[in-house]
């Protein structure tokens, strides 16, 4: 019915453009500040002392146990209705704010159990060469940890490319927004399937990338 | 592979630094009004009457209007004519012209905030936004959550209608709304279309065998008359003709429409303001009386059908 689906790419590809920026835009700045982020949650939730360790891993089960959607809407209703001063920042921040705490939450499990999946032998024989615990973790640990949690940030940014299509709720240009646009002109079921399409194909790609990074990355085992 | 890596650094840090730039959008400034406003493109007001607004001693949302310098809508864009994007996402509409009017008429500049169509109601109520502007009805439980203005109607001439659309072949079994008892319908939650239906299908219907549905987006309800998953859409007669004329001889305007004389001052669309608020009800409601006497909003109307290329 109506045009086709390559009738309504042709004469709209560069909504569909924009849109695709944005996605990967927004993904990107969120995962970037959320692993920096994720980082030191990881080094708080490894701590030995008890209560500090555990205020990270209450930090990671809110952030990963509620829906991301649910996080934007506090984000962006409740912080300003607690601080109405901050009422006039730009909702980019809100919804950005959101996006990245929660992939500082998955990030900071990504970099604990790469911690963890290191051998405990490895830390071991470390200290026992005389190595101090620091040197055991910046020189043993952590280059070995290196090899699972890169690909694993790979895997992150092509989850966080999927779950920005949320910020088009709040009518933010990406993706998922061009649906907006196009059914303002009355064009409802073409943009689902080129989105899907886009979604798709991106997903792919960076999946390979991944792969191959892996591979280069485990030469040395 | 060194050399690689170092390249895809460089390409990295261009992006991320593209992206920071480009996330730091501008925001509208206050204190500009009329001309100067940053939705001038929307409406000239200055050859337009203004009602006597009576803005001393102001309180509540109306003082924080005016010591702000700005009046902040919610709106979410995907109702042509009323309210609707481009494709590079600037906002136009016939209530968004409205709004201008409205800030002019206050004196401040205008700042509307886009989001989905449940949002603006959060905005309101949360006072985010000092009015949602975005195609309401009048509902009873919406006027117990939120002061509602009186309506207005956008197209005086050729009189506005809400009507439902069948699929092709069909319009022959439907010459009124009891016609429709019994059937699925699919509306979009918490429009004018989903009160018209509870009044007036919905309570010819004591059995309740009729299935009224809620989506979220219009968009979704089209896909399911097209799917085959619902009997009728229930929507704005402009917003009908046009899908009907998209669907190429897939839909069809079922030419039962709904009876909009029984909501009195409250026909056609109302914006929402915070509970309690009743003397910027009262402001708002004087502005959307000019309105009305002048006939400005049907030519608001029209323009804007003419910006949506719907005429």
């Amino acid at each position: 019915m109506g045009k086709g689906l390559f009738e309504v790419l042709f004469e709209y590809w560069p909504i569909f453009l924009k849109g695709l920026w944005g996605t990967l835009k927004y993904a990107f700045i969120a995962v970037t500040l959320g692993s920096i982020l994720g980082a030191l949650v990881a080094i708080v939730h490894l701590s030995k002392k008890k209560a500090v360790s555990s205020l990270a891993a209450v930090y990671v089960n809110v952030l990963r146990g509620t829906p991301l959607l649910v996080q934007m809407y506090i984000s962006y209703y409740f912080i300003p209705m607690a601080i109405p001063a901050l009422n006039s920042i730009d909702k980019i921040y809100y919804v950005m704010l959101a996006l990245t705490l929660n992939s500082s939450a998955y990030v900071a499990e990504i970099i604990r159990s790469g911690i963890g999946s290191v051998d405990r032998g490895q830390a071991e024989a470390a200290r026992s060469l005389g190595l101090s615990g620091g040197q055991t973790m910046t020189r043993i640990i952590l280059p070995q940890a290196v090899k699972n949690i890169l690909p694993a940030l790979g895997n992150e940014y092509i989850a966080m490319i999927k779950e920005t299509s949320l910020a088009g709720t709040f009518m933010l240009y990406e993706l998922m927004y061009t649906r907006t646009i196009l059914a303002n002109k009355y064009l409802v079921w073409q943009p689902q399937l080129i989105i899907a399409g886009i979604y798709l194909a991106v997903t792919l790609l960076l999946s390979a990338g991944v792969k191959k990074m892996e591979k280069r990355l485990s030469v040395s085992d | 592979m060194k050399k690689t890596s170092k390249t895809l650094a460089i390409l990295l840090t261009v992006i991320l630094c593209a992206a920071l730039l480009g996330a730091c959008g501008s925001k509208p400034s206050s204190g500009k009004t009329g001309k100067d406003s940053t939705y001038a493109y929307l409406l000239d007001t200055s050859s337009l009457k203004k009602p006597e607004l009576d803005l001393k001693n102001p309180s509540g949302v109306l003082k924080d209007v005016l010591d702000r310098g700005v009046l902040r809508i919610a709106t979410s864009p995907d109702y042509p004519p009323a309210e609707f994007i481009t494709e590079n996402g600037t906002v136009y509409g016939a209530e968004m012209m409205l709004a201008k009017y409205a800030a002019d008429c206050l004196g401040v500049d205008l700042a509307i905030e886009t989001m989905d169509f449940n949002g603006t109601l959060i905005a309101v109520q949360t006072g985010k936004v000092d009015l949602g502007v975005s195609g309401y009805g009048w509902k009873a439980d919406r006027a117990e959550s939120f002061e509602l203005t009186t309506g207005y109607v956008g197209d005086p001439d050729e009189a506005e209608y809400h009507t439902l659309i069948v699929p092709a072949g069909q319009e022959g079994n439907y010459n009124s709304c009891a016609d429709f008892v019994g059937k699925h319908i699919l509306a979009q939650a918490g429009s004018l279309q989903q009160m018209y239906v509870e009044d007036q299908i919905l309570a010819i219907d004591p059995d309740k065998k009729t299935e009224l549905e809620f989506v979220s987006t219009l968009d979704q309800a089209i896909l399911g008359l097209s799917a085959g998953k619902c009997d009728a859409v229930a929507l704005d007669g402009t917003t009908a003709e046009q899908y009907v004329k998209q669907s190429e001889g897939k839909f069809a305007l079922s030419g039962v429409h709904f009876d909009l004389s029984l909501y009195d001052d409250y026909e056609g669309t109302v914006m929402a303001i915070k509970k309690g608020e009743t003397a910027f009800l009262e402001l708002i409601n004087s502005i959307i009386a000019a309105v009305k006497e002048n006939g400005y909003y049907g030519e608001f109307y029209k323009t804007a059908k003419q910006q949506a290329g719907l005429e």
